[in-house]
C-alpha cells in the first residue's frame, strides 16, 4: 500500500515536473517577447534599459529563494523532518544561481549607464553580501558529513543570515547615503506605467515559475543523489529508509 | 518557545546568568594562563597594521583617513581567531562532549563564550587603537563615542564569532569557511564600527548616535537568536 | 544609446545560458544517480 503510493506520488510529480517545465518556458518566452519586441525603449536609457525586465525578477528570485531557505530551515529545527532540510538545499543552490544571475545584470545594466561596473549601489551591494552568505551557507553543507548536523547547522546559517540581511541592507543604506546616487530603477520618472509595467510584472512571474520548475526538478535530483549514496552503502536499508520523512 | 523559557529557570538549580558567568570566567582564566589575547593577537593586530601602513602608504594623508576602516578590518580578523581559539579550547582535551553533558543550558555556553570573547576583544581594540594612533595620525578623539562604538561593536562580533564558532572545530572543515560564515554576517558592525569611529575621532561625535544605535541593534538581535538557535548547533 | 545594445543582448544571452545550462546540468545529475543505482543494484544481483 505504502510502496504505491510512493510509486503514485512519483510518477504524478515526474509528469506534473515536466508540465511545470513547459509552462515556465512558455511563460519565459512570452516575457522576452513583452521585455524586447512590446515594451517601448526608454526615453533617457534606450534600449539597454530592458534589461530591467531580467534584472529585477532575477533579484526578486533571489531574496524570495532565501526567504525559503528561511521558512525550511524554521520547519526542519521545528520538525525534524528531513524533508525540510532537502528544500532548504535545493532552494539555496537555486537562490546562488538567481543572485549571481541578477549581480551580473546589474554590472551589465550600470556599466553603460553610469560608467563603472560597480557603484556601491545599496541594493546591489546587499545582494551581493546574501550571495556571500548564501556560498557560505553551501559551503558549510559540504564540509558537514553527518546529515542530521549538517540539517542542523545548514538551518541555523538558513536562519540567522535571513535575519542579517535587513540589518546589513539597513547599514548599507545609511553608509550609501553619505553620498548621494539615483539607483538604476529611476526610469523615465518615479513610477513606471503601462506596457513597461506589464512587462516587468510577467517577468517576474515566468521567473516565478522558472523557480517552482527548477525547484521541483532539483529535488528530485537530491533524492535520486540520496538514493545512489544509500544504494552504494547498504542496498536493502536503501529500499526501507526511502520513505520522505 | 515556552520550554526554552522554562529551561533558563528550571534546568537546575544555578540560574541562567550565573551558568553563563561561570562558562565566561573558565574561558577568561584558560585565555589569562595561556594568554592567547596578549601572545597571539596582539602581534597579529600590529603586523596586520604595519603591512596596511606599506600597502596604502606611504602618504600619511591617506593612512590618516583610512585608519578607523584598518582599525576595524583588524579587529574582525582577531575576532575571527578569537572564537576560534575559544573553542580551539574545548575539542583539544575533548571538552566539548563534556560540556554536551553537563547539566548546562547550552544557551548559557554561548553567552558565556561569547561574553569571554567580547572582553578580550575590548582589551585588544584599546591596544590596536594606540597603535593606529600612532602609526596613522588618528587623532584620539571623542572617549565616550569611542568607547560605545568599541563596546557595542565587540560584543557583535563576539556573537556572532561564539554562535558559529563550532562550525570552526568541525569534521572535515576547511580553514576558510568560517571566516566566509562570520565576515559577511558581520558586515553591520564593520560599516558602522568604522563609521562611528570616524566622527568620533573627527570631531563629530554627536551624528555617531545613529551608527551606535544600530550596533546596539544588531547585538540585541544577534544575542537573542544566538540564545535561542546556539543548541541547535551543538547536539549531537 | 544604441551602441549599448551589446550590453542588453550580453544580458539576456547570459540568463538564457544560465538558466538553460541549470536546466540540463541537473538532468545530467539525475541521469547520473541513476545510472550509480542501476550499477550497484546489477553489481549485486550478478
Amino acid at each position: 500500500m505504502d510502496v504505491a503510493a510512493r510509486g503514485l506520488g512519483k510518477a504524478t510529480s515526474r509528469s506534473g515536473e515536466r508540465a511545470l517545465g513547459i509552462a515556465a518556458l512558455v511563460a519565459v518566452v512570452v516575457s522576452a517577447t513583452l521585455s524586447l519586441v512590446v515594451a517601448p525603449p526608454d526615453a533617457v536609457q534606450g534600449e539597454v534599459q530592458r534589461l530591467m525586465y531580467v534584472h529585477v525578477p532575477a533579484a526578486w528570485l533571489a531574496y524570495l529563494s532565501f526567504f525559503a531557505v528561511f521558512v525550511a530551515s524554521v520547519a526542519y529545527l521545528k520538525t525534524r523532518r528531513i524533508r525540510w532540510d532537502r528544500i532548504a538545499a535545493a532552494s539555496a543552490e537555486i537562490g546562488v544561481l538567481f543572485t549571481a544571475l541578477a549581480i551580473a545584470l546589474g554590472a551589465l545594466w550600470g556599466k553603460p549607464i553610469w560608467g563603472t561596473w560597480w557603484t556601491w549601489d545599496p541594493r546591489l551591494t546587499t545582494t551581493a553580501m546574501l550571495l556571500l552568505i548564501y556560498l557560505a551557507y553551501l559551503a558549510v553543507r559540504r564540509v558537514v558529513d553527518n546529515p542530521s548536523r549538517r540539517a542542523r547547522w545548514a538551518a541555523v546559517i538558513g536562519i540567522v543570515g535571513f535575519v542579517d540581511v535587513p540589518i546589513v541592507h539597513l547599514s548599507v543604506v545609511w553608509w550609501r547615503s553619505l553620498h548621494q546616487q539615483a539607483t538604476l530603477l529611476r526610469i523615465g520618472g518615479p513610477e513606471i506605467h503601462g506596457s513597461m509595467l506589464t512587462a516587468l510584472l510577467v517577468g517576474v512571474a515566468a521567473f516565478t515559475l522558472v523557480y517552482a520548475y527548477l525547484m521541483t526538478l532539483r529535488l528530485r535530483v537530491g533524492r535520486l543523489e540520496e538514493r545512489a549514496v544509500r544504494e552504494a552503502l547498504s542496498p536493502q536499508v536503501g529500499e526501507l529508509e526511502e520513505a520522505d520523512a | 518557545m515556552t520550554a526554552r523559557a522554562e529551561s533558563f529557570r528550571t534546568r537546575n538549580s544555578v540560574p541562567f546568568l550565573r551558568q553563563a558567568a561561570a562558562i565566561a570566567a573558565k574561558d577568561l582564566r584558560i585565555e589569562i594562563r595561556g594568554r592567547h589575547a596578549l601572545g597571539t593577537l596582539l602581534p597579529f593586530a600590529a603586523t596586520l597594521l604595519v603591512s596596511f601602513g606599506f600597502a596604502f602608504g606611504p602618504g600619511r594623508d591617506v593612512l590618516e583617513r583610512t585608519a578607523p576602516g584598518l582599525l576595524w578590518m583588524a579587529m574582525l580578523f582577531a575576532a575571527v581567531m578569537a572564537a576560534r581559539r575559544s573553542y580551539q579550547a574545548e575539542t583539544e582535551d575533548d571538552a566539548l562532549e563534556g560540556l554536551l553533558l553537563a547539566p548546562v543550558d547550552k544557551a548559557a555556553v554561548f553567552l558565556g563564550k561569547a561574553i569571554a570573547v567580547a572582553l578580550e576583544l575590548l582589551v585588544l581594540v584599546i591596544a590596536v587603537l594606540l597603535m593606529v594612533v600612532v602609526l596613522f595620525d588618528l587623532s584620539p578623539g571623542n572617549p565616550f563615542a569611542l568607547l560605545g562604538a568599541f563596546a557595542l561593536g565587540t560584543v557583535g562580533l563576539a556573537a556572532v564569532g561564539g554562535l558559529f564558532g563550532v562550525v570552526a572545530e568541525a569534521e572535515r572543515t576547511r580553514e576558510a569557511v568560517f571566516p566566509m560564515l562570520v565576515l559577511p554576517l558581520v558586515t553591520p558592525v564593520l560599516i558602522a564600527g568604522v563609521r562611528a569611529t570616524d566622527l568620533a575621532t573627527t570631531g563629530q561625535a554627536g551624528e555617531a548616535a545613529q551608527w551606535l544605535g544600530l550596533l546596539l541593534a544588531f547585538d540585541i538581535v544577534f544575542v537573542s537568536v544566538g540564545i535561542l538557535v546556539f543548541g541547535h548547533l551543538m547536539e549531537d | 544609446m544604441d551602441e549599448n545594445v551589446g550590453y542588453l543582448v550580453a544580458g539576456y544571452a547570459i540568463t538564457a545560458v544560465a538558466l538553460g545550462g541549470y536546466v540540463l546540468r541537473l538532468l545530467a545529475r539525475a541521469r547520473e544517480a541513476r545510472r550509480r543505482a542501476d550499477v550497484v543494484a546489477s553489481r549485486r544481483r550478478g
